[in-house]
């Protein structure tokens, strides 16, 4: 901690013995150097974790797709005269049997609803629970908007709902 | 929340790191300070990530405001299902990070020493240990990603949809990873890794080396 300034060496010196002083007074050394990294640790921490955040918002926004969004490979034609309702995806890997939907998330996210004093819930076995009535899937909007890779996520993530969506999540992760 | 969790998360590691009885091996320190640490961080913002996950699950198709029916969606759940479920999801986001965690920090100190004792980035008389934190972190948060995706996969589901079959909720974790393996295949598992392994780069450049840093100055 010498000072390249020659003028203010002796004024470093001095603060260094003021301090020294004070901490053989009051608490050992040691204590003083420990307090300083765990605060320094805490801001380097803080700064790197608001740039880190802002920089891979995008990427969390698009991992959190891919993983939720229902498989867009195969579809599933719908058993005769049945009509697709929410909570029922007309997509699915095989026939549907774990078609997670995008009208679970709809129903799952906005409604809460509550058919019978039951929670509504996104079922593994498609057409069979009374639990969800009414209302057509939109299967079609959510294919056209489905992909599977990253960068296709990202293109596709900032053309149907616009730039900004990359970065939600952003306020509560900071 | 990456704010407080990351300072719960390094401020404990370094305590525990530094605090750990010195019976226990120098191998496995860093796997048990990192692992505790984790666990910490991750319980206490769960609720936050419930939040958020959702919050980036949602597709809107009409034009509403997404953070409020997120939220909206959240406190009917609380209501139906309790206060508990606020930490839906927790056990699953710990069966990913704690192991990332102990994977992370056990990879990261042993290659950045072997990379050190090979002497790989010191050019002259420098040790170049930016180099070296960056490598060993990317390498090693690229691996512990790798291995802990079915989890992350698992926990988004988890914290975005209910599962049903035959007519109650699946909670197993390894129920849920056998579900999304039998209907998706085994590729379904590792869904979302390359954008999470794209992650690891900028966060081991930015967010680690401050820590290396100040680690390297304090040994010295």
């Amino acid at each position: 901690m010498a000072s390249a300034i020659p003028g203010t060496t002796t004024t470093n010196n001095s603060i260094n013995n003021i301090n020294n002083n004070s901490n053989s007074n009051n608490n050992p050394p040691q204590n003083v150097g420990q307090n300083v990294s765990t605060i320094q640790k805490s801001i380097s921490a803080i700064s790197g974790a608001f740039m880190t955040s802002l920089l891979v918002t995008p990427l969390d926004v698009v991992r959190v797709r891919l993983q939720s969004q229902q498989p867009a490979s195969a579809t599933a034609s719908l058993p005769m005269g049945t009509t697709p309702r929410l909570g029922y995806s007309t997509l699915g890997a095989n026939g549907g049997s774990s078609a997670v939907t995008a009208c679970c998330r709809e129903v799952f996210f906005s409604r809460g609803w509550s058919v019978n004093g039951t929670t509504v819930q996104c079922d593994y076995i498609p057409y069979e629970s009374a639990a969800i009535e009414g209302g057509v899937c939109a299967a079609e909007e959510t294919t056209k908007r489905s992909f599977q890779g990253t960068w296709e996520g990202l293109r596709k993530i900032a053309r149907y709902e616009g730039v900004t969506s990359l970065w939600r999540g952003l306020s509560p992760t900071l | 929340m990456a704010v407080p969790a990351n300072v719960i998360y390094f401020v404990g590691y370094d305590t525990l790191r530094t605090s750990l009885p010195s019976a226990i091996p120098q191998t496995l320190a860093p796997l048990i300070a990192g692992m505790s640490a984790r666990t910490f961080a991750v319980a206490a913002i769960s609720p936050l990530e419930l939040f958020r996950t959702r919050l980036q699950a949602y597709h809107p198709t009409e034009n509403r405001s997404s953070f409020r029916t997120v939220l909206n969606g959240i406190s009917s759940l609380v209501r139906e299902q309790g206060i508990r479920s606020l930490w839906r999801g927790l056990e699953l986001t710990l069966w990913r990070d704690v192991p990332f965690s102990g994977i992370y920090w056990t990879g990261y100190e042993y290659l950045r020493h072997k990379l050190k004792d090979y002497e790989v980035f010191r050019r002259g008389g420098e040790t170049g240990f930016f180099e070296e934190a960056f490598t060993a972190g990317w390498m090693s948060g690229t691996f512990a990603a790798f291995v802990t995706q079915p989890f992350d996969v698992s926990k988004t589901r988890r914290q975005v949809y209910t599962t049903v079959t035959q007519g109650s909720e699946v909670t197993g974790t390894l129920k849920l990873m056998g579900m999304i393996r039998r209907d998706e295949g085994i590729r379904g598992l590792w869904k979302g890794f390359v954008p999470r392994m794209l992650k690891v780069a900028p966060a081991c450049a930015i967010m680690y080396h401050p820590c290396s840093l100040y680690d390297e100055l304090a040994n010295v």
